[in-house]
Formats: C-alpha cells, structure tokens, sequence
C-alpha cells in the first residue's frame, strides 16, 4: 500500500470507450483464442477456456456492459482477472497502457452509461504513451469488475 | 540405500526378461517373413531398453554387446540394411548371446564369449551400402558428450560496442531471440552461467521495449552487454550459449588462449548415482503391514492408474464385441453377463483408491460449536457411517455443500431452545450426519430435529418472487424443492451464517455439477432431511470422447450400454422432437444433444450418426445422438462452478492432452425433464 | 516449494532410477510411460520441467515435444531430452522440435543435476 494512494491501473479499450482496471486484480494478459463455446448461457460469456489448467469463463466484455460484441482482429486481447478468488478472462478491444494514478485524480462516476450501479467507480484523465490528443491526456473509465457478478447464475429470462 | 537400486536392478532384470521374449518374437516372425515396420520396430526398442539400462547399471559387457546389436537393428529399421534370411540368422545368433550376457549381468551364468557373433554383426553392418558414423563409436559412459544447452542468441550490430575496462578481458553481448524464449530457454540463466564464470553485466538495456499494446510477449526486447576476465576460455563462454541456432550468432570480442576447465565443474557437485541416498523406495513389493490387525497391502498408485485404464479398455472393448454380434447373438446370455462381470470389476478397481469420508466429517463438530456461539443453539451431533469409503475427490468436493447443509441446519431447521421446549422436545438440537454406500453411489444425510420446512412461509415467498403462480397447486415435496431455487431465499435479513441466503440452490448446483443429486424430505414439526447423492468416484472421469458440431465431449463410460450405428429406417420419429430407435426389440427414446445444447447446426440424418444407448437412474435406456466417438479416455474433472457456475446438462470440463477443453455431460440432465420446467408449467 | 519434474520414459526401470535420482535432488517427480502420457501429463502435473526419452511406443518424443510447444501456455517449459542416442541429426531434430537441450544416457547425477539447474533455476 503506497502511501500517497497511488495504484496501477491497466487502460484499454472497448470501440472508442476507453475503461481501466486495478492491476492489483489482473493475472494476464493473452492473445485473443477462441474459448470452448458453453450450451444454455447468456451471449456474453462466449465460453471457457484453459489457463494453466484451470478452466475460466471468457467474457466478452462490451457485451455484459450491454454494447455492441466486440469484433476479433489482430489487437484483440483476454485480460484475465482475479475476482473474489475466481478467475475469468474478460475480452477487451485492444489494450492501451498501464498508468499510476493518484486517488486523487478520480472524479466520480458521471449519470450512467451503463444500467448497474458501482459497475463504473470513477474516472481520471490520463496520459497514454502513443496518444495522438496533446491536450493532457484521455479520460478514462474505471471499472469495477466484481460489481459485474459474473459468477452469479442470471435468471434467463427467456 | 543400495537396496533401494537393488529393488530398481531387479525391475531392470524383470524388463529385460520380458524384452528378450519381444526380441525373440519379434525374430522368429521376421524370419517367418513378417519384415513389417511394427516388428522391427518393436525389436529394436527392446534391445534398445536393455542397452539403455544396462549402462545405467554398470554392466559394461551387456552394454557393450546390445549396443553393437542396437546398431545393426537401428540399420535394419531404417531400411538401410535388408532383412534377408542371412542377416536374420545372424540377428538370431545374436539374440542368444544377448540373453546370455543378461544372465550374466544378473550373475546367473558367466560371461559369454561373444568375439564371433560381434564379428558377424560387424560383417552384415560392412556388407551394406552406406557406413553411419554412429554406428561406429563405442559407448563409453566416460566419453558421453558433454551437455549442451543454450539458447539463441541474436545476431546484433558491431557498432556501438561497450569495451569493458581491462583491455585484456571479453566483452559479450546478446540478445535472447524469440525462438530461444520458445524454447524454454531463461537469459536470467544465461547470464547466471557467464556471472558463475566472472562475468560481470555492465549495461542491460530495455529501450528496445515497446509500449504495452505493441508488446509481443514471446520476443525478446532487452539485451545485455557483459565484461567478462580474459582467463575465461572462449570456449567456455560459448558453452554458456550453446544449442545455437543457425540464425543466431553471439558477439564476443577479442580471442585468447585455450584454457582447460570444464563448466561443469564450477558448478556445485552432485552426489554420484550409486549409492543413491533416497530412502523412497518404489513400493511396488507387497508386504503385509505388520501392525494393522486387517489385511493391508501396499501399491503403487501408478499401477492403480494402469489396472484402470485396463478395465476402461475392457469396457469399451465389450461395447465394441457387442456391436459386431448379430442380433441374434447379442441376446444370450453370455453378453450380458460378460457386461455386468466387466463392470463389476470397474466399480470394483475404482473403490481402490477410496478412503474414509471421516475427514469430510471431521470439521462438523467445531462448526457447531462456533454456530453456537453465534446463535445460541447448541446442536448435539451424530455421526453414523463415517468409515464409508469414498474417493478422495468426493472428500475434497462435499466440503463446502456439507458447510451450507449444516448451517441451514442450524440457522433455519433447529428452533430457539425455548420453542423446542415450548415443543416438548429436548432444548438441545440434534443434527444426524450419516454417509453410506449403495450400488455405485455414496448417499450423505444431513438431518435434524428442527420445525421442518415451513411451507406455508416458503410457498408465499416463491409466489412473492415470481417463482410460481400464486395459486398454483404444488404436492409438499415439490415445495420442498422450492427451497433450492436460485433467487430464492427465507432470510428476510440477510443473515451472516447462511452468507447471502442463497446457500441452498448453491448446494444443489455444486451437487448436480458433481453428477449427483440433492433430494429434500421435511417433517413439520419434527425435522429436515437433506440427502446427497454422489457418484462414487469424482476427480477422474472414465470417459468416452465424443463430437457433436465440431466440439468434442465426454460421456462418462459408465452410462454407456453400447454404441449403435442407426440404420436408415432404425431411428423415426413418432412426434417432432420425439425420435425413437428401435433396438432388439424394443424402442427407445432417443435424444439429440445438439438439442439440448440449443446448437442450431443443420440436423444430420440418424444414418451419419451415432447413437450411445446409455443406462439412467431417472429414465431407463435412452440413446444420445452424437456425430462421431473419438475414443475412451480417462480424464480429469476440472469444475465449472468454480470460477462461474454450475451450468444444468454439464458435469465439468476437462482439458484435453493438446490444451483443448472438452465439456463433460451430465447424463441425468440431459435426459430427465427439467424441474424448473414443471415449477414455470405450473405457473403457466 | 521444490520444483516438479515430468519425466516420460517407456522403460519402468529408467523412470524409477531418474526419479531415485532426482527426488534425492530433491525435486518433486512425476512420470509417465509415452509421449501420449506424457502429453495429457503436462497438463494435470504443469511441472516446471520435462525430461523426456525419445525412442517410445504411440508418440515419440519429437512428437511430444513439438505437441508441447504448440501450446502457448507451454512456450517457456524447459525441456530436456535424455536418450543413449546422440547423432547430431538428432539433436538437430529435437531443437527444431523445441528442446532446451540434450543429455544422453547412461548419465552421470552430477551432469544432469547441472543441467537440470541450467534451464531451471
């Protein structure tokens, strides 16, 4: 725990969006691998796949926040979490870089983009390496994803 | 110490006895004219095995003749030399020298003179076309090449070169290359390697890192620039990178004079091979246990595995003879009987690696007493059966449902002491846990002298959330059942014991994920009774893989009757979505998976497929649709509910040898009617 | 925690003398009897090196070798291979397959201990 509330956090990207995660909870990051596809499950979670021998949900991450699926290409990646003891890959557009920020620097959430409560915690203004905008930096969304209750079996509705 | 490699000789001795009887067939074939690659092949590796352990050993006579023997067989395997009748009698010849200097080895009989034979094999290795270098050396353990490894260094620019500060020293550079970072090869070790020698690193440099989002992990970005004492032999310093690749080239500047140092030796010794130290011996020997007054006998899990996977071969095996019978003949009674003897010795071989499911129990009796402590109902505990045995999986995996069953218990069935008094029943709770076996399945009881389900409660909390029509007409077990359905909780506060109130559909989940069941039976008034009902063996699955769809699946084998190949008119269909297949006789539901699974690829008519006939608990002979059975397979279960959740028709997943994960079905799923369908029909 | 071992040999008496060997090592050691074993073996034992004969029934191991490094999360496994045979031809073959490297038998412990420490530390 530094002292001055500065943590890691890992940036990328969902179609123009751009979202951040704790590092503290991400375990890897991997090339994009077509998952085992599961029988009877919401859209969003395309399969599971094998991490060392363990088997892990992968879930397509813009869909779960209710956008449009992610499209595959070359840059697509798994960013593969620890939640609450349980692992699952989430996937991501393309991933930016990984940027220390101060608590500070967080503003709070803005009126919902997205329907679940806590899912975004806050947004900060950062600087990416690579970044074409030289006005200061990209606003970037951090997510909350246990707030994502991914293991909870949903009621399908259907 | 010594006994222990003693033991290993003797399984040495054992292999070769059983390697000279291959050779010997093997030869006796090939002289009946079978020249086939398998035979050779086959003759080849045995004399190889006996070479390879015979140095091992120390027989320096038996090593040196099977090798000579392993060369020209090595010849004749790689279609160098020609098995004519000629070089088979010499091979034969040699065969009986080789038995001989086995028996020597062994001190059975002494060494052989084998000047003539050697010479003969020399002849036939001479009479063929083309020398191999190989085969020419002798096998001195001494002489063995030292060893090589290493990894790939880049070729990287001469120009900006760091000179270390003794002019008279080396200066390396290097950068790993993707390919030696594929193959396993660790600069740290590297350079770990060149510091052990003296080097020192005098720059790293990571300027050639790209941002994250370029970063390919299999390459190397960082490379290393080293000064390193001019005593070093260059040589040395190239040992360090050895198993150099053709594309890559290591810069060191300035040559020097030979020095004589292997690097082996600046590493730490390692104690020789004999004797060896360790007080492991392979228990392969059955001893009796001396101190237990039961019979005992020792055996190596290994071998386990291997009667294991014989009996799974077996069963297959007799799938596989049933379906070449007529039809005719598949009804005497041989075959059936052949069956049910096969599976007994299934059952029988997989209860072997059971153990007692007391240390499943073990952790019941403090959980009551902290319970008590937080709620102020102190429970007496019985427990019966406790010696049952189960595999060890089952222990590992009825952990956490036992934890939730016993909380509900004492949460929700047993009454405030004074309510019970008030009831006429004793103050103190009384929770039974019980386990036994019956048939192939373990049954574990929880039960207590609680107030027994409230259905009045639980049936006005389903209808409150929407789980059933409000004035639906349910029988007592079916309210029961309520209790186990996700969302579904009595809390009305969320209560700290039971965690969030969702215990109950949890277990049943975890338990139908296991390929088990949970059954509920409540007296009001009297008590609760939770069943568990679990295979009896978890972790590893005996399965048949099969395809569906492009997507490979495991059936567990031991559902598995036979497997029919439909011919046409064989399967019909009496009602959409109702097919039948007439076998023997008798009609048979049959079920696609690929409509359970909602898959929506074309439906392939029965003719390309195939149909298991499985045995279920629920629902009799029923047969599964599949494309097509890859194999019999042995595997391991990895659960899906731990990182998502238990998903009904599933028992699992398992990873394939090649990384692929293939799901596991659940049998009774798939083929009883879902509960949820009735509890939704009844709302309808 | 000591480091894990696979060691895939179809001759029981050379599993039992390398794993005599190295257990006195101290490393932890698993086995299996083919490449095909072997190969579902990588994956339940995830050990922290292989070391693999070359001349076995069902798969050899080229074969298995080459069947690791085709997976990804296999990439950075050291592999040794340990067989009598020592043509360069071969060797060849088992870099192109994905080897670390090549120790032959009979083996000396002092040699294969250092080798061993050489992949992995």
């Amino acid at each position: 725990m530094s002292q001055n509330n500065e943590r890691k956090i890992v940036t990328f990207s969902l179609g123009h969006r751009m979202f951040g995660i704790d590092m503290s909870m991400l375990i890897e990051i991997r090339e994009w691998e077509e998952p085992t596809p599961l029988p009877k499950v919401p859209s969003h979670i395309k399969g599971v796949s094998n991490l060392r021998g363990t088997v892990i949900p992968i879930v397509g991450l813009a869909e779960r926040l209710g956008w449009e699926p992610s499209a595959i290409h070359s840059r697509s990646c798994i960013l593969v979490v620890s939640l609450a003891g349980q692992q699952a890959g989430f996937l991501v557009d393309e991933v930016a870089d990984i940027v220390s920020i101060n608590d500070t620097q967080v503003q709070p959430a803005p009126d919902v983009e997205i329907a679940e409560p806590g899912v975004i915690s806050g947004l900060v203004q950062v600087a990416l390496r690579g970044d074409a905008s030289g006005d200061g930096g990209t606003m970037i969304s951090l997510l909350d994803l246990e707030a994502l209750h991914i293991t909870r079996q949903l009621d399908l509705a259907a | 110490m010594s006994d222990s490699l003693d033991e290993i000789q003797a399984i040495f001795f054992e292999e070769c006895a059983e390697g000279l009887t291959v050779v010997e067939a093997g030869l006796s074939a090939m002289a009946a004219g079978d020249v086939s690659r398998d035979t050779i092949a086959s003759v080849f590796r045995a004399v190889h095995s006996i070479k390879g352990g015979s140095g091992a050993f120390g027989h320096a006579a038996l090593l040196a003749f099977s090798h000579r023997f392993e060369n020209v067989l090595d010849e004749v395997r790689a279609e160098r030399l020609q098995p004519e009748p000629g070089v088979i009698a010499v091979l034969l010849s040699a065969f009986d020298i080789l038995s001989d200097h086995v028996a020597a080895a062994q001190g059975r009989a002494s060494v052989p003179v084998d000047g003539p034979v050697l010479a003969e094999l020399e002849r036939v290795l001479l009479g063929k076309d083309e020398l191999q270098p190989v085969v020419v050396a002798e096998p001195e353990p001494e002489s063995a090449p030292v060893d090589e490894f290493g990894f790939e260094p880049v070729a990287v620019s001469i120009e900006d070169f760091d000179h270390p500060a003794e002019a008279a020293g080396w200066s390396v550079r290097f950068r790993p290359s993707r390919a030696a970072l594929a193959n396993g090869g660790e600069p740290l070790l590297v350079i770990r390697e060149l510091e052990a020698l003296g080097a020192r690193i005098v720059q790293a440099s990571w300027s050639g890192l790209p941002p994250l989002r370029e970063l390919d992990c299999g390459d190397g970005y960082m490379d290393w620039t080293l000064a390193i004492p001019g005593e070093v032999a260059e040589s040395d310093i190239r040992d360090c990178f050895d198993f150099v690749a053709s594309d890559s080239v290591i810069h060191i500047d300035r040559a020097f004079a030979e020095h004589d140092e292997e690097p082996a030796s600046v590493l730490p010794a390692a104690p020789a091979i004999v004797p060896v130290t360790s007080s492991s011996a392979p228990a392969a020997e059955p001893r009796a246990a001396s101190s237990n007054a039961e019979m005992t006998i020792r055996v190596d899990l290994p071998k386990l595995d291997s009667l294991l996977n014989l009996v799974g071969e077996l069963v297959i095996r007799n799938s596989i003879l049933a379906d070449r019978l007529s039809p005719a003949d598949q009804e005497k009674v041989e075959l059936p009987q052949l069956s049910r003897l096969t599976r007994q010795i299934q059952d029988s071989v997989m209860s072997l690696r059971a153990q007692p499911i007391r240390q499943a129990f073990n952790r019941v009796p403090r959980m009551l007493r902290d319970l008590a402590a937080e709620t102020g109902k102190t429970v007496r505990l019985e427990v019966s059966g406790e010696a049952t045995e189960v595999d060890k999986t089952v222990i590992e995996r009825i952990g956490d449902p036992l934890t939730h069953m016993i909380r509900n218990a004492v949460d929700h069935g047993i009454e405030p002491a004074d309510r019970r008094a008030a009831a006429g029943k004793p103050r103190e709770g009384t929770i039974l846990l019980s386990a036994e076996q019956k048939g192939g399945r373990i049954i574990v009881r929880v039960a207590d002298d609680g107030g027994g389900i409230d259905r009045e409660r639980v049936r006005a909390k389903a209808a409150q959330k929407g789980l059933i029509d409000p004035d639906a007409v349910l029988t007592n077990e079916e309210i029961d059942q309520l209790i186990c359905a996700p969302g579904f909780s009595t809390a009305d506060t969320i209560s700290n014991i039971s965690g969030r109130g969702v215990g109950m559909d949890v277990v049943r989940s975890n338990i139908e994920a296991l390929g088990g069941r949970v059954e509920i039976a409540s007296n009001p008034g009297q008590g609760t009774t939770f069943t568990m009902i679990l295979p009896l063996t978890l972790a590893i699955l005996d399965g048949m893989i099969v395809r569906l769809g492009g997507q490979r699946y495991v059936l567990p084998l031991g559902s598995v009757v036979e497997s029919v190949q439909p011919a046409p008119g064989q399967v019909q269909a009496m009602a959409p979505g109702h097919e039948v297949i007439e076998l023997r006789g008798q009609y048979l539901p049959v079920r696609r998976l690929t409509d359970f699974f909602g898959i929506r690829a074309g439906a392939r008519p029965p003719e390309d497929c195939l149909v298991i006939v499985i045995e279920s608990d629920t629902a009799g002979l029923v047969g599964l649709m599949v494309d097509t059975v890859d194999d019999r397979r042995e595997v391991v279960i990895k659960s899906l509910d731990r990182n998502l959740h238990p998903i009904r028709g599933l028992g699992g997943a398992t990873v394939l040898g090649d990384g692929s994960i293939a799901l596991i079905l659940d049998i009774e799923a798939i083929v009883a009617p879902t509960p949820r369908d009735r509890i939704k029909g009844l709302a309808a | 925690m000591s480091k894990c071992i696979l060691t895939v040999d179809d001759s029981p008496s050379m599993r039992l003398l390398l794993k005599a060997s190295l257990t006195a090592q101290g490393f932890r050691v698993e086995t299996a009897d083919d490449g095909q074993d072997g190969l579902q073996r990588m994956q339940e034992v995830r050990p922290d090196l292989l070391i693999t004969d070359i001349n076995m029934p069902k798969m050899d191991g080229f074969q298995l070798i080459e069947a690791v490094r085709v997976q990804n999360e296999f990439r950075g496994v050291p592999i040794l291979v340990l067989s009598t045979e020592f043509s360069e031809e071969k060797k060849a073959r088992a870099r192109a397959a994905g080897a670390t490297g090549w120790i032959t038998k009979p083996f000396d412990a002092g040699k294969l201990t250092a080798a061993i420490r050489k992949v992995c530390p």
